[in-house]
């Protein structure tokens, strides 16, 4: 059971690093601007194909290393714990070393033939994007809310029915592992953890909603078309995760209370179905990015390329742009959007629930 | 309607927003009554600080194009709203004369200017993709 549940995370996490040079916008390669002026160099074509099939590859032999050390070997649930988590980051590893190689590669093509030094950069926007921007509005964020506090008032009319242990961990068959003595504060940890991913959410929404709609300069009808539907795609798979995880919880807290309700192992279906919508919706997403993409056919005959955003993105995978007021960006090699780290929204949409998050788990979990 | 800004130009980029957004006007992709993108909007759609852009929305209802308003944001003013008045006319003077002596320091005759004010309305008259 554990193992065909990691197998099938491991499986899309590699499918995702395997197709990630084609899932992002075709003018970012390997974290590297490259005006599309030369978008059609044959580096570039054999860089990108051989880092897939080589990731592709050492994915899967350690795929099959690891299920055959899984029935050999590891015979107690921690060497299995270690064996599943080594494996998935021994695969994340050779991805990342890879994707740094043709890093350096890229940046070093780039600045030996000069490109993009005579192009003029200009950034385009389109006045009227905003009026088309169909993200969910914030009620669909703040719903939730309403559940964990009804859940939290619950808890104390119910406090002294619940039992003296309160579980606050549950292991991969999805029984209860690990207890806590019962005290105001811990009876109600799950719903405050629960209040803070909502708030963790609803702040990513709402910052992204708020960032920039970027167009390519070359390409703008098509290029809007995509960045409205990634908002539009972005914001109900953030929804669904809101829901998703509002549920999971409140039955976790549900089991709490009533503690008849865990009698053998019916938990299970709820956490592989939260693991299967959260997974899906990664999925799903990555697809829609991949279709909607924008193709260059040929090299791009213009004066002008996007802006060179390189110096702000460090490594080409951590953005830290002052004068950006945008709080997310996209990824330049991944999936989704990533934070703004020299805006200080950020830290406060979703660092502060994040450490408050901490706080509550380091004392009752 | 598109508009596109050069963060790298000598022209401060506020005026490049007041002068795209005035160029829309002028060739018809934006009408009487339509509103502009909020501030906080459109700065973070340029990648420029707010102040940026509230710089140029400024600008723009001081010359009576746009009107400002606290709930429904910025909107194009009608072109009886926006009436030619002695004094604009005087400012656009003020403006063209530098342009219009260096011209002549440069050795342009008058009818090379004036063909050049025409091409400018003619070049705008016709709605043209991105220029």
């Amino acid at each position: 059971m554990l193992l065909g549940v990691f197998s099938t995370v491991y499986i899309i996490t590699l499918a995702l690093q395997v197709f990630v040079p084609y899932i992002v916008r075709e003018t970012i390669i390997f974290g590297v601007t490259v005006p599309e002026q030369n978008l059609k160099n044959s580096a570039l074509r054999n860089m990108k194909k051989q880092y897939a099939q080589f990731v592709g590859i050492s994915g899967v032999l350690l795929l099959l290393m690891m299920i055959v050390c899984y029935y050999y070997f590891a015979q107690s649930e921690f060497m299995q714990g270690i064996l599943l988590l080594g494996c998935l980051f021994a695969m994340l590893a050779v991805s990342m070393t890879l994707y740094w190689k043709n890093h350096q590669k890229v940046l070093k093509l780039k600045k030996e033939e000069q490109w993009g030094l005579n192009i003029k950069q200009v950034r385009a926007v389109d006045l009227t994007a905003r009026s088309r921007d169909e993200m969910l509005p914030w009620p669909f964020y703040v719903i939730p809310f309403g559940v964990t506090v009804f859940l939290i008032i619950f808890t104390f009319r119910h406090y002294d029915q619940i039992p003296d242990h309160i579980a606050v961990h549950w292991g991969p068959s999805g029984e209860a592992d690990s207890w806590r003595s019962k005290t105001y504060f811990t009876a109600v940890s799950l719903p405050l953890v629960m209040l803070m991913v909502q708030c963790m959410m609803w702040g990513t929404v709402d910052s992204i909603k708020r960032s920039a709609i970027k167009l390519a300069v070359n390409r703008k009808e098509e290029s809007l078309e995509d960045q409205l539907k990634s908002r539009k795609y972005m914001s109900w798979s953030i929804m669904l995760l809101s829901y998703g995880f509002t549920i999971l919880f409140t039955v976790l807290q549900l089991s709490n209370i009533y503690p008849s309700m865990t009698t053998g192992t019916w938990l299970l279906p709820v956490f592989i179905l939260f693991l299967l919508l959260v997974l899906g919706s990664v999925l799903v997403y990555a697809w829609k990015k991949r279709k909607q993409r924008v193709n260059y056919g040929d090299n791009v005959v213009s004066e002008v390329m996007d802006v060179d955003e390189d110096r702000y993105w460090k490594g080409g995978l951590i953005y830290v742009n002052r004068q950006d007021p945008s709080v997310f960006v996209e990824k330049r090699f991944g999936v989704g959007w990533t934070m703004n780290f020299a805006n200080p929204r950020g830290y406060i949409v979703i660092g502060l629930p994040l450490l408050i998050l901490l706080f509550i788990s380091f004392f009752s979990l | 309607m598109f508009i596109q800004i050069e963060p790298q130009s000598d022209v401060p980029i506020y005026e490049q927003v007041t002068r795209k957004i005035m160029e829309g006007i002028a060739r018809g992709e934006m009408k009487p009554g339509d509103t502009l993108p909020s501030v906080r909007n459109l700065a973070a759609d340029l990648g420029v600080n707010m102040h940026t852009v509230n710089k140029s929305y400024h600008e723009l209802e001081e010359k009576g194009i746009i009107t400002i308003r606290a709930k429904s944001g910025a909107i194009i003013r009608s072109a009886e709203e926006r009436a030619l008045t002695p004094e604009q006319l005087q400012t656009i003077e003020k403006n063209l004369k530098p342009v219009v002596v260096e011209g002549m320091v440069l050795g342009a005759t008058a009818e090379q200017i004036e063909h050049m004010i025409k091409k400018v309305f003619s070049d705008l008259q016709i709605p043209a993709e991105g220029v």
